[in-house]
């Protein structure tokens, strides 16, 4: 058995290591640092896949029952999935791009990394909100202090002031739920739910839906995501669309639809729509934009949305779909920001207009970002599409106008394979005779995205057995 | 009975023989007065711990005094040593405003009489006035006079409306109006109201603040902030709480209505400030309009999660005016200027940042667990509406909490660090172990 | 261990990347996957004669989701042709394609192979969907090729998207069933549609029938196919005859319970009876070798539409059969001439006088079969594919027979009219795929006698409009011969253009990207949308700001300001005390 503190202590001593090294120096790198830190959590995890997990509880505070209660549930294992390996794969990105107060940097992108893992194994809804913060404060400084000289202000403020309404908006459930049953633990809310009276209940739902709204991001709060995304350095993109929307998710999931079934079904309809719309705004934003990190981020809201379709439509398929579909997603983003990335450090630029023809110089860029694309838009044998799937069988038997959102893909398959064209095909740009392909490097990382996207897309079975929707 | 009340009042006597008999004898240095301060507030501090409850016909404990009583204690103590070791060579007459302040905040907590509750306030306000007064600058010396000026006015309000209450009621005793049952003197309660929204900082009555604070040395503001606010917010709970549970209808609506527009006012103002201690002068106000959110709930779960906020918001407050005194004397005065704060000292911006997370209510700090407990009291209320107003507001606040923060982006730049009066280190110390107070308090969570 | 079939063509997708042209020519890799698929095929079939066999897998654990393959004489008989022509093609490609990007196309080509493979031999809607996915993605990469082409790259990205309408269609259709009959598994699917409502019936239907139209390049769907001339030819050759445009084909065979259930036939009859007559019409009208080839593709295709709307599905598969047979060998012409003469215009090519070449045999045997001439298989071919058709569809069908006639004839006289003593190169790889495909062009027919015992539904007929459709055919080539074949080219059509090309070609093109501009200008609404929601957040807190700066003059440092604020408050809070007295 693997204990679950392991992920708490492993990332905190590396922050220590990185903070103490910060005030006095010392002789290891801040990378080794944080890569040992990081793959000693990783074979943790993997390890703990075979063994399994053991929890831990600690009472802190009994009055307000504020304990620190780690366990995995239900739906941990996908979660922490992502919250475990993508961090890795997208701290490959940072070696290059971030020059200034790097150890700094380590440090906030491992307390958001610890507190990400923390967040999908708290059982206690005070340490829950604990991590769920921590993990927007070090966010906002990475966008604050790393991100595009430009914008970093307006973006990191807009950043703040969204996920802030959000966090607020849970806390405010939380109370809520803890008022009405006494207990900040997730196990007794989940038993006496179905004992809050009715009025609450539909608050503290809203509040939930309100937060899912704002994080995963939904129409018509997704504005901050943009910014967000285009201002943020590669490694806090992968983080920020690979697992920070996922919380939005998560928390819907657990907070709303299965502990409120019979209001969700009350508000089946209205979401479902609401997220279809979203769904088809979002891919007409995205077909405008010429930047390709702002294109993924507007193509990112999309598939957010087809998770809220799939989570409002309250079956087996449409949930599970949907906690597929974030992994897989968070899996196939990472490798489309890490791209991107990679295009702005050798291109210089991510305006598409200003691109072409580079599959003549970068033959093995373009395969990656070929197989990225083709897996984004759900073709068959890469990850998304037994997640899109089962989302749509799902949707469909909960509401007939959710096939709606399949528009959304065609409009997705325009603008993604137009701006593959504008990227890699067609005669070189003028400026770019002097571009290398990637570094073989960037060719493992790249890789290392591939493999999950495939494996999950042939086996989905290996991640669809590894969670249950009963808490 | 011994008690720290006592502890400290006779300690002020024996400082001022101590003083004496230096001055007498010829010693120039007054190194050993400071030291005893300092031993005399620590001694008055264990005793607190140890034995707390008082039960005088003026004066006696509640629930909470106890609690209040030591926290407050141990944040005078850390001011105090910050102090000391900021400037050692201080005149001792300031040792003696210093321990004065401070009898004055433990008595007005446990005053149980509206007359002590005066004088108890009067002994602050004071001191006050001496501390802010000492530091002899032409800047101090129009902030002190606001401060003295506005400070009478409030008094004198108050007074009267002591005693337009004594008139309705016959009695001052805590005890005694809290048994009547009828509201004759509802005008000398808004009078009342308005003297303690003052020592509070509460809007509309909260002007003098932003200037006083400003014109203050650093380690002054520091207690101003803290620990004089504190005994003003506990005034004010146990006046509406204790002594006039009568008209809490009323009370209840206008402390709503102050608390909303405290906080609206400040944030305000502080999001378009450009000197860093002013905009730490407006978030201290906001702060109180929060413990005042609590407070309006008038119930054994608003108060206590007032009083646990007063208790988060009070140490964040010292932390952070503390830790600006080290970069003030470094003349990072406008924000940005903040860029250099690491420059300076390390642990101090790391002990400042962490400080105003807490101000801004963010996990795992001690801020957050107040804002819980507060949030909670008025949900459990029934106060929806107002909950959702906080949450505009607390926006607010992020907003120009995290634009502070932002700005501490650091850059490589060639600085020199102009002073550091005192010993770096041990002010380091004394932040660190306010800033482990600030997460380890939660454990004080719903006593 | 029908996954075996399909298994030579993945192996060979995965071994190119690692050993290709280092240890081993990627070509020899993906030929021999394709021949060992071919032989597979045959042994299977030749095994199974008779028997039908369903292997199944589970794909996702707690639910009914089967991947299942299915091997009968229908299917197995597809993956013998499949794999036959496939392998035809790659053995050219090693002619063709000896100065491009091996591993790179091989692996492409095995990708395309294998997906078709799968599809034909699908058991479950889900698995059909699956293959039906990759064989559109993979024909996508293939189109665009040659990448540096920006019309080569345009081609492909305007396959996948008009193809990937009809993939969502069918996406769609798949979920509606699946949702209401909870089993991905074709033959339960077919024997239970009689449950389903009739509206529900008629929404999967139109689903099915648009996945068809889109994938086999119907109207209105059709524009991608001749645009995909741009990839490789021997991508071509393949793409239209046994692989992608046959799947749209297969579907509607596989569904055909479901499509008369649903009363979609006349739908069907008239849309491919329309597009027959107007790609018969452009073929005309084009001078571009492949281009008329790919119009040919699109008209033969309606006829299978035609047949399977008529209930004839064994026609259609059989028609599929012989014509993925004759029309890969067409396209195998026009590589070796793309490759030897560079030229694809036809009236080029006539100048160059291959009249003699040894191309001619092949060529004309080619043309014949498309112009359903005895005695090639193709002639047998339409004997079967107009048995269900009622006297209007006959009528119509001796037109068209006349008009293809016309058109193919038109191509092959202008192109091999002109005799002289020119020669082209012949390799063993570029002569024997041609050779073999045109022998089985000649020697079909002997397989509509066998195919009755084949598949139940299959049946033939020579009728009177049998007879007229063949006179109608050979007035066509004679009246080609007059026009074209004497050297007057297009001197006669010039006069009676029949302006279709401006109709329906460069204006369809032209409505088309006036729908596309349609999205973009919606797309531009949204996105200005999204501006202004933007830009309302910012003004949400931009007046935030204002209301700051407005309350800081309240706080102006003057002693009497203060004193009057608490005189203010004061007030105030005594009006609101006197509410409570």
């Amino acid at each position: 058995m693997i204990q679950l503190l392991g992920f708490l202590i492993l990332p905190a001593i590396g922050v220590i290591a990185l903070a103490v090294k910060r005030l006095c120096s010392s002789i290891m790198s801040d990378e080794k640092i944080v890569f040992g830190v990081i793959l000693a959590t990783a074979f943790l995890f993997f390890t703990g896949l075979f063994l399994g997990f053991a929890g831990i509880s600690i009472n802190l505070v009994s009055s307000i029952d504020f304990a620190f209660t780690l366990e995995t549930n239900g739906l941990s294992i996908p979660f922490m999935l992502l919250a475990v390996v993508l961090p890795a794969l997208g701290l490959w990105s940072a070696h290059h791009e971030i020059k200034k107060n790097t150890n700094l940097f380590y440090i906030f992108y491992l307390l958001s990394y610890m507190s990400l893992i923390m967040i999908f194994i708290s059982a206690n809804l005070i340490s829950f909100f604990i991590f769920w913060e921590v993990v927007l404060i070090s966010f906002f400084f990475i966008i604050a202090f790393w991100g595009d000289e430009k914008i970093r202000k307006r973006a990191s403020m807009k950043f703040l002031i969204f996920t802030q309404f959000g966090s607020l908006m849970l806390l405010g459930a939380f109370i809520l739920m803890f008022l009405y049953t006494g207990s900040f633990d997730i196990n007794v809310i989940s038993n006496l739910a179905s004992t809050i009276p009715s009025p609450i209940a539909d608050v503290i739902f809203l509040f939930v839906l309100i937060t899912a709204i704002v994080k995963m991001p939904i129409f018509p709060l997704h504005s901050w995501l943009p910014d967000a995304h285009v201002s943020a350095p590669t490694s806090g993109s992968v983080l920020l669309a690979g697992v920070l929307l996922k919380l939005g998710g998560y928390a819907l999931l657990l907070f709303g639809v299965l502990l409120f079934p019979s209001i969700t079904s009350l508000f089946q309809k209205p979401l479902i729509i609401l997220g279809v719309f979203t769904a088809i705004y979002a891919t007409f934003v995205a077909s405008t934009q010429n930047d390709f990190k702002r294109l993924i981020a507007y193509s990112s809201i999309f598939y957010m949305a087809l998770v809220f379709v799939g989570l409002a439509s309250m079956s087996y398929f449409g949930e599970s779909g949907a906690v597929l579909l974030m992994v897989s997603h968070g899996f196939i983003v990472g490798m489309l920001f890490v791209l991107a990335g990679i295009l702005k450090k050798k291109t210089g630029t991510r305006d598409l207009n200003k691109l072409g023809g580079l599959m003549a110089r970068m033959p093995v860029y373009t395969l990656f970002l070929t197989i990225a694309i083709i897996a984004t838009l759900g073709v068959p044998g890469l990850s998304n599409f037994p997640a899109e799937l089962l989302v749509f069988l799902g949707a469909y038997g909960a509401y007939t106008l959710s096939l709606v959102s399949l528009v959304g893909v065609l409009i997705a398959t325009n603008y993604y394979l137009g701006a593959l064209k504008r990227i890699l095909f067609s005669s070189l740009g003028k400026t770019l005779s002097k571009v290398t392909d990637i570094s073989m490097s960037d060719a493992i990382q790249l890789s290392l995205f591939t493999i999950p996207i495939i494996v999950l897309g042939i086996a989905p079975n290996l991640l669809m057995g590894a969670f249950n929707l009963l808490i | 009975m011994i008690n720290s009340e006592y502890v400290l009042f006779a300690g002020a006597l024996v400082l001022i023989l101590i003083d004496f008999l230096r001055k007498t004898l010829g010693v120039e240095s007054k190194k050993s007065l400071h030291y005893a301060t300092l031993i005399l507030l620590f001694l008055a501090f264990i005793v607190e711990l140890f034995y707390g409850d008082m039960n005088l016909p003026f004066f006696s404990s509640t629930q909470y005094t106890g609690f209040i009583n030591s926290f407050i204690l141990f944040i005078a103590l850390a001011i105090y040593a910050f102090f000391l070791v900021d400037s050692e060579e201080h005149s001792a007459f300031m040792d003696f405003l210093f321990v004065f302040a401070t009898l004055g905040a433990l008595l007005v907590v446990i005053s149980s009489n509206l007359i002590a509750l005066a004088v108890s306030i009067e002994l602050i306000s004071l001191a006050s006035y001496g501390l802010v007064f000492f530091q002899k600058s032409d800047r101090r010396m129009e902030g002190a006079m606001k401060f003295v000026v506005l400070g009478f006015l409030s008094f004198v309000i108050m007074l009267f409306g002591i005693s337009l209450v004594y008139s309705g009621s016959g009695t001052l005793d805590f005890t005694g109006l809290s048994i009547i049952n009828y509201v004759p003197f509802i005008g000398g309660i808004a009078l009342l109201m308005v003297g303690l929204s003052f020592k509070s900082t509460i809007v509309p009555f909260h002007m003098w603040a932003p200037d006083v604070y400003e014109a203050s040395n650093g380690t002054v503001t520091a207690f101003l902030s803290s620990v004089s606010k504190t005994a003003g917010l506990v005034a004010m709970i146990r006046v509406f709480f204790y002594a006039f549970p009568v008209s809490s209808q009323f009370v209840s609506i206008m402390f709503i209505i102050l608390a909303i527009s405290t906080i609206f006012f400040s944030s305000f103002l502080a999001t378009v400030q450009d000197k860093i201690k002013r905009i730490l002068a407006y978030s201290s106000i906001s702060q109180a309009g929060f413990a005042f959110v609590g407070v309006s709930v008038l119930n054994t779960q608003g108060i206590s999660s007032a009083v646990f906020y007063i208790f988060t918001f009070a140490i964040a407050d010292a932390l952070i005016f503390l830790s600006y005194k080290i970069f003030e004397d470094n003349k990072i005065i406008y924000k940005k200027d903040m860029p250099l704060m690491p420059a300076v000292s390390k642990i101090a911006t790391i002990c400042f940042f962490i400080g105003i997370l807490s101000l801004a209510g963010f996990p795992p700090t001690m801020g957050f667990f107040g804002k819980l407990l507060i949030f909670s009291a008025l949900l459990q209320n029934g106060y929806i509406t107002y909950v959702i107003a906080l949450f505009v507001i607390l926006l607010f606040s992020t907003f120009y909490y995290f634009g502070l923060l932002r700005e501490l982006i650091l850059e490589k730049s060639v600085f020199k660090i102009q002073k550091i009066s005192g010993n770096l280190h041990a002010k380091e110390a004394i932040l660190i172990i306010l800033t482990i107070a600030l997460f380890i308090g939660v454990i004080f969570v719903g006593l | 261990m029908l996954y075996l079939l399909i298994l030579p063509m993945l192996l060979s997708l995965v071994l190119i990347p690692i050993l290709g042209e280092r240890i081993i020519r990627s070509s020899l890799i993906a030929i021999i996957g394709a021949l060992s698929s071919f032989l597979l095929s045959v042994f299977y079939f030749w095994t199974n004669l008779g028997n039908s066999t369903i292997e199944s897998y589970n794909w996702i654990s707690g639910s009914n989701f089967m991947l299942s393959f299915r091997g009968d004489n229908l299917t197995l008989a597809l993956s013998i042709l499949v794999s036959f022509v496939s392998l035809m093609v790659l053995v050219f490609s090693v002619f063709y394609m000896r100065k491009e990007d091996q591993a790179r196309y091989y692996a492409e080509m095995s990708l395309f192979i294998f997906s078709m493979l799968g599809l034909v031999l699908s058991n479950s809607t889900l698995l059909f969907y699956i293959f039906w996915e990759i064989v559109g993605v993979s024909s996508y990469l293939l189109i665009g090729f040659w990448y540096k082409k920006e019309s080569a790259s345009a081609a492909g990205k305007k396959a996948l998207v008009l193809t990937r309408i009809g993939d969502m269609a069918l996406f769609a259709a798949i979920i509606i069933l699946f949702v209401n009959l909870n089993t991905f598994s074709i033959p339960n699917t077919l024997s239970s549609i009689g449950f389903l409502p009739v509206q529900t019936l008629v929404l999967v239907g139109a689903l099915i029938l648009i996945a068809a139209l889109s994938k086999s390049a119907q109207f209105p769907f059709y524009t991608w196919l001749p645009d995909a001339m741009e990839g490789p030819t021997p991508v071509s050759a393949l793409l239209h005859s046994a692989t992608m445009v046959a799947a749209g084909v297969y579907l509607l065979v596989v569904m055909s319970p479901l499509l008369l259930l649903s009363g979609l036939d006349p739908v069907i009859v008239t849309i491919g009876m329309f597009t027959a007559f107007l790609a018969a019409f452009l073929a005309l009208n084009h001078t571009h070798f492949k281009r008329i080839l790919a119009y040919s593709t699109i008209e033969s295709l309606s006829f299978m539409f035609i047949a399977v709307g008529t209930l004839n599905t064994g026609g259609a598969i059989f028609y599929l059969v012989v014509h993925a047979l004759f029309k890969s060998m067409l396209f195998l012409i026009a590589g070796v001439l793309a490759m030897l003469v560079g030229l694809q215009d036809i009236h080029a090519l006539r100048l160059k006088k291959l009249g003699k070449t040894w191309l001619l045999i092949p060529a004309s045997i080619g043309f014949a079969s498309l112009a359903g001439l005895p005695p090639f298989a193709s002639f047998f071919a339409h004997a079967s594919l107009t048995v269900g058709f009622n006297m209007i569809e006959n009528i119509l069908f001796v037109f068209l027979a006349f008009l293809t006639a016309l058109f193919s004839f038109r191509l092959f006289f202008i192109v091999f009219g002109k005799r002289s003593s020119t020669r082209l190169e012949r390799s063993p790889v570029s002569a024997i795929p041609i050779y073999l495909l045109s022998l089985f062009s000649v020697v079909g027919g002997v397989m509509a006698l066998y195919f009755t015992n084949l598949i139940p539904s299959f049946a033939y007929s020579f009728d009177l409009f049998t007879l007229c459709s063949f006179v109608a055919a050979v007035l066509g080539v004679v009246t080609a011969f007059e026009i074209f074949g004497k050297g007057r080219y297009d001197g006669l059509l010039i006069g009676i253009k029949l302006r279709l090309k401006f109709l329906f070609d460069h204006p369809y093109d032209g409505f088309l990207t006036q729908v596309g501009s349609l999205f973009i200008r919606l797309g531009a609404i949204f996105a200005r949308f999204e501006d202004m929601l933007s830009a309302f957040y910012d003004k949400l807190a931009d007046s935030a700001l204002l209301l700051s700066s407005n309350s800081r003059r309240v706080q102006n440092g003057d002693t009497q300001t203060y004193v009057a604020a608490i005189l203010v408050g004061l007030v105030a809070i005594l009006i609101v005390a006197s509410a409570f007295i």
